[in-house]
């Protein structure tokens, strides 16, 4: 939770109090003589007043704790949609996010997953139904990708916020290389991917003799 | 007993312990020490309260609350503060035996922990949400296809977009209370609509302070809590998460 108080002008002598990090206001009594706010946070937790920093109650987590903490976040994200994915499927998405987040393997100059194209991945998995679960990987920029792979062919799809995806696939049909690559919702991944049978990717791929 | 539905829709699933006395700083204290052995991460949760006025704004100082673990799955968190304890699973949930083996663990920590309390309220709640499968976002669905609970308007001439329901009466002979609520939410999942139906049961009349008298209450509380779901809920909605 983000709480940001602005004061009409000249009312208040705090012009704005902003907490940051998680929490929440457990009561906020509002009257002609101002405003009272209980609230609650969790971990480091920094106020400002007047636009200067006031205090840190919590130190800032180090590099470890911020990725492992991230990976908790992701988790308890999945759980929102935990009902829709097979028990084995999710224990294995979550070995990959283990993997993927590990804090001796992780650069920590790139952004970290974000909750918000984490949520696009979620929502587009139970969306395709897809039996076969990608591998995981991620961009500099903090996006979540998956990737199927069928033999030589592959798709690979990097999902951003708000149910936006980027794809990009190349198969063998008749012996010829085709590649494709494209932008769309999720709801119409679908439809864009359907010349290229993604069922392969998603379902059928058969095992490898 | 297993799980009788394949899908649950229980999104969380909380048992709280709520004592008389706030804890002093030193069971606060131990209490977090037992639990941090136990679980992943930790959280220390922190409380403050601004006064905003004009010409004298404070802005109090803070101070700890409580803490909250969660295990490496998140599958598990306990939260401990100076007015209880309380266990939450979130999904997927896997029944009641699962959840009941976990509970009696976080009590036993949490007793030998902080002492003997006097116990004044013992409440278990449990959030479903039902996804409904729609051919659109714009799709007009009814509530009560899928529960019996509600709010119904006059017709306006548009169907229904949202709305709360809450409710709070007695149960178990005024025994238990029970607050009721049923709501939409923003949907989770894409092409669905979102219905919550939040049960929390409770005693705080006659509260068992030992822990025999605890586990049977439980029990009760259970078979209350299920009994309030099945009364809500329609055989569309068992369909859905059959």
């Amino acid at each position: 939770m983000s709480l940001v108080i602005y004061r009409p002008q000249g009312a208040f002598d705090a012009s704005a109090i902003a907490m940051t990090r998680t929490g929440s206001v457990s009561s906020l009594a509002l009257d002609y003589a101002g405003a009272s706010v209980i609230a609650q946070g969790t971990g480091a937790t920094r106020r400002t007043v007047d636009g200067r920093a006031a205090w840190v109650p919590v130190s800032e987590p180090g590099d470890e704790a911020r990725i492992f903490d991230h990976r908790i976040a992701l988790k308890v994200l999945t759980s929102k949609v935990a009902m829709h994915l097979d028990g084995a499927w999710r224990a294995g998405l979550f070995r990959s996010l283990d993997t993927l987040l590990d804090g001796e393997e992780w650069d920590f100059s790139d952004a970290l997953p974000s909750e918000a194209s984490f949520k696009t991945f979620l929502r587009m998995i139970v969306y395709l139904s897809s039996a076969r679960r990608p591998s995981l990987g991620a961009t500099a920029d903090g996006h979540i990708v998956a990737a199927w792979t069928c033999g030589q062919d592959r798709l690979t799809i990097e999902c951003l916020p708000d149910d936006s995806v980027r794809w990009v696939l190349a198969k063998c049909v008749a012996g010829e290389r085709v590649s494709g690559a494209g932008r769309s919702s999720t709801r119409f991944l679908i439809e864009a991917l359907r010349p290229y049978s993604p069922e392969q990717w998603l379902s059928d791929c058969p095992p490898t003799p | 007993m297993t799980q009788p539905y394949a899908r649950a829709p229980i999104t969380e699933a909380v048992v709280e312990f709520r004592i008389a006395d706030p804890l002093s700083d030193a069971a606060l204290d131990v209490s977090r020490r037992r639990f941090a052995k136990r679980y992943s991460k930790a959280e220390q949760l922190m409380e403050w309260q601004l006064n905003l006025q004009p010409g004298n704004s404070q802005v109090g100082e803070p101070h700890v609350s409580g803490f909250r673990f969660t295990n490496g799955e998140a599958r598990y968190a306990v939260n401990t503060g100076r007015s209880g304890c309380s266990l939450t699973a979130l999904a997927p949930y896997e029944g009641w035996e699962e959840f009941d083996e976990r509970l009696r663990e976080t009590w036993g920590v949490w007793a030998k922990a902080v002492g003997r309390q006097k116990l004044t309220r013992i409440g278990m709640r449990y959030v479903n949400r039902l996804d409904i499968p729609v051919t659109s976002q714009d799709e007009p669905w009814n509530r009560a296809e899928y529960l019996n609970v509600g709010v119904d308007i006059p017709s306006f001439g548009h169907p229904l977009t949202g709305f709360v329901a809450q409710s709070f009466t007695r149960i178990g002979r005024e025994r238990f209370g029970l607050n009721l609520t049923a709501s939409t939410m923003q949907p989770v999942l894409l092409d669905h609509g979102a219905l919550v139906l939040d049960i929390d049961v409770y005693a705080d009349v006659d509260v068992p302070q030992r822990d025999a008298d605890i586990w049977t209450l439980m029990e009760a509380l259970r078979s209350y809590k299920n009994q309030v779901f099945e009364a809500c809920i329609t055989d569309a909605a068992r369909e859905l998460i059959r």
